[in-house]
């Protein structure tokens, strides 16, 4: 998941993969720009095939951050 | 799909063809939003030339939509490029003093409209509003559009396309809006029928149908609140890949790339079934199963295409005499022998035949499309014939009639009486030809024809043929200029210009506008801009008719000196290489391109001989 993650946003805002560490974010490159961070949302939600809301959107302010709440969403449809 | 390897391909593309040998082929409902973005970056990269230039405009944010288009553009080898006016300020990116957009000179521009953004009064109110006040209302944004349009048509020559509004999914007052007398919904219906009629006197402006659009694509799957509340976008991203195949449509009619003739198979393409095994009354066509509603239904739409003014071409290998049998049998078939231009059904390679059938058609491979259910003949046909759209039906034979929606390339922006009666004009020309090779002698045949060519100076209502003629025409077409609705307009204002329209008719049939001239004047002196002929009058001298017509026009009544006029090559026009030569023109420039210029002296000038043909002026 992690890995796939990692290719999603490095395709969009077309940064390397390995610089993409935990505490990467919008503010760390120009090209995280408002209209990147939409396709990202879009991306995420086609690929893990989850819906994000309005309210987490507003904490994913870092790839940790990204990473943990989609890997939260995954393990919890598979609990259910 | 392998999307890994395909991000990794587009990475490595070094020009824009490779861009396009990439993209070709690709299913595109199967990419994700980000790879029309991946794409669309590497053709900003490499900047190939563009063909089309868009500007889009609206009141709510469409940033996303032009990577979307400039992809599907590309996948049909056209280069577009497109120009996002500010937020809201559809109006004063026509009126700045900066006058960016205007700069840019968009060849289209798109107007989307959300009527919350518009008349957000309207739109929240409409469920306390009295009739009258809806009828206020609807005035109050109709002015607002006219205004729109009459800036963006008198400040550009670009064509404009007008978005039509989306009925939205919560109505104010329930279930009960039906029986109102003036329902909310109806209100969205006026409104979008206003923009009809708009549209109806101009051919510069056209409608874009995104209302139908949601209706196909389903508004729940098309609008995103999140995306609406973060940044006024009122789609999902992936409906902007819906938004770019619809406009593509619009884009290649009006700058003349829909194709021209749909070709098809017979056996297990227009019907179920082997004829050459099963027989006439054993192929599978007609009500009753469900594999033969599939092909009625299938055979039904093709004969739309055909309506529209699409040629249809049968391209089969099969014995001639039970085909034969098949259209004598049975007639309760939609397609009839009759409606296709001509049949090419022998155990010949198909890709000969469909040489033969262009070569008949007086079209290029890049007009046709051939649809066909063997892969191998498809794959064939791919290697052979590139320029030729291969599609291959689908083995579900539910799914045959989706493939005729789903082309893009049999578009028409207006359907004009000159494509209604395509088909027969065709046919005729093949009884011409098939009367030439029997009276041996061209003149006796000429004579035969009793050809009339009618000359007029343009007028308004022939602009949507000129502009077909401009865009369309290959082969007889000396400088292959394509004018927009704003050009043809200017022609036909502006007292410089002299555009001349000619129609024919001839013992077979009226075959209508079949060309035009352009020239512009200076003093004593015109010079052809364009002259074209359509491909179905070419061959019996009525362009040099047409030329003895401009020399007495010009020569010897408005007493001009010199006509002059060029030929510019391209790979389709060679049939008028020598044209001007053999009119009496004497070269005066050749440049290492091929560009030739000529002139034509009062002094020395002399008619061509072309008695065989009457001309009426008017």
């Amino acid at each position: 998941m992690v890995n796939k993650l990692k290719r999603i946003i490095s395709e969009i805002i077309e940064v390397d993969e390995d610089q993409i560490i935990d505490e990467f974010g919008p503010s760390d490159a120009t090209s995280w720009d408002s209209m990147n961070n939409l396709r990202i949302i879009t991306a995420l939600e086609e690929e893990f095939n989850i819906q994000l809301s309005m309210k987490e959107i507003e904490t994913m302010i870092n790839f940790k951050i990204i990473s943990k709440l989609i890997e939260a969403k995954l393990s919890g449809r598979k609990a259910a | 799909m392998d999307t890994k390897k395909l991000v990794r391909n587009i990475k490595a593309c070094q020009t824009a063809e490779d861009i396009f040998d990439t993209i070709q082929d690709l299913d595109m409902s199967e990419l994700a939003a980000r790879h029309f973005v991946t794409i669309n970056r590497k053709i900003e990269e490499l900047k190939p030339n563009p063909d089309v230039r868009i500007a889009y405009l609206s009141n709510f944010t469409v940033d996303m939509l032009p990577p979307f288009f400039n992809v599907y553009a590309a996948s049909e080898g056209i280069w577009s490029n497109g120009y996002v006016g500010a937020y809201n300020q559809y109006f004063q990116e026509l009126l700045s003093e900066e006058n960016p957009l205007i700069k840019y000179e968009p060849h289209f521009i798109i107007l989307f409209l959300s009527l919350k953004h518009l008349d957000p009064n309207a739109y929240y109110g409409i469920g306390s509003m009295k009739d009258s006040k809806k009828a206020d209302s609807l005035n109050k944004i109709k002015e607002t559009i006219e205004e729109w349009i009459e800036i963006a048509l008198g400040k550009t020559f670009a064509t404009i396309l007008v978005s039509n509004f989306i009925v939205p999914d919560f109505v104010q007052k329930g279930i009960a809006d039906c029986k109102d007398s003036y329902s909310e919904i109806q209100f969205y219906e006026n409104l979008n029928r206003i923009l009809v009629e708009m549209s109806w006197n101009n051919p510069r402006l056209q409608i874009f149908d995104i209302k139908r659009l949601a209706a196909i694509y389903g508004s729940r799957n098309i609008i995103d609140s999140k995306m609406y509340y973060l940044a006024k976008i009122m789609w999902k991203e992936s409906f902007n890949a819906n938004i770019a195949e619809w406009l593509l449509r619009h884009i290649m009619s009006s700058s003349g790339l829909s194709r021209k003739c749909l070709v098809l198979d017979l056996d297990n393409t227009l019907w179920g079934g082997v004829v050459g095994e099963d027989g006439p009354e054993g192929i599978k066509i007609g009500p009753g199963d469900p594999n033969s509603e599939a092909y009625f239904d299938f055979q039904h739409k093709i004969k739309a295409l055909k309506n529209r003014g699409i040629m249809l071409a049968i391209c089969s290998k099969n014995n001639y005499g039970d085909v034969l049998e098949v259209f004598n049998t049975r007639k309760d078939m939609p397609l009839q022998l009759d409606d296709f231009t001509t049949t090419k059904i022998n155990w010949d390679s198909k890709h000969v035949n469909l040489e033969q059938i262009a070569k008949e058609l007086n079209i290029g491979l890049d007009s046709m499309v051939f649809i066909d259910d063997s892969p191998t003949e498809c794959a064939l046909i791919r290697k052979m014939l590139p320029e030729v759209k291969m599609i291959q039906l689908p083995q579900a034979y539910e799914k045959i009639s989706e493939i005729i929606e789903n082309l893009p390339y049999f578009e028409k922006t207006v359907i004009l009486r000159e494509d209604i009666v395509k088909t027969e004009q065709y046919r005729h020309n093949i009884r011409r030809s098939e009367l030439r090779s029997s009276s041996g002698n061209l003149a006796d045949y000429l004579n035969s024809l009793k050809t009339e060519v009618s000359i007029w100076q343009a007028r308004e209502s022939n602009r949507e043929r000129i502009h077909q003629l401009f865009t369309k025409t290959n082969q007889f077409n000396v400088t292959t200029i394509r004018y927009n609705p704003g050009d043809i307009e200017k022609f036909i204002v502006e007292e410089n210009f002299d555009l001349h329209v000619i129609s024919s008719k001839d013992r077979f049939g009226d075959i209508g506008i079949i060309g035009l001239v352009l020239l512009e004047n200076s003093c004593s002196n015109a010079k052809i801009d364009s002259f074209i002929l359509s491909c179905r009058a070419m061959g019996r001298g009525i362009e040099t008719a047409i030329m003895n017509y401009l020399k007495k026009d010009y020569f010897e009544r408005k007493e001009f000196k010199i006509i002059r006029a060029k030929y510019i090559p391209t790979p389709k026009n060679l049939p008028v290489k020598d044209f001007f030569k053999d009119q009496g023109f004497h070269v005066i420039r050749s440049e290492s391109d091929g560009q030739t210029g000529y002139e034509l002296d009062k002094s020395t000038f002399t008619y061509n001989d072309c008695d065989w043909i009457k001309i009426n002026e008017s």
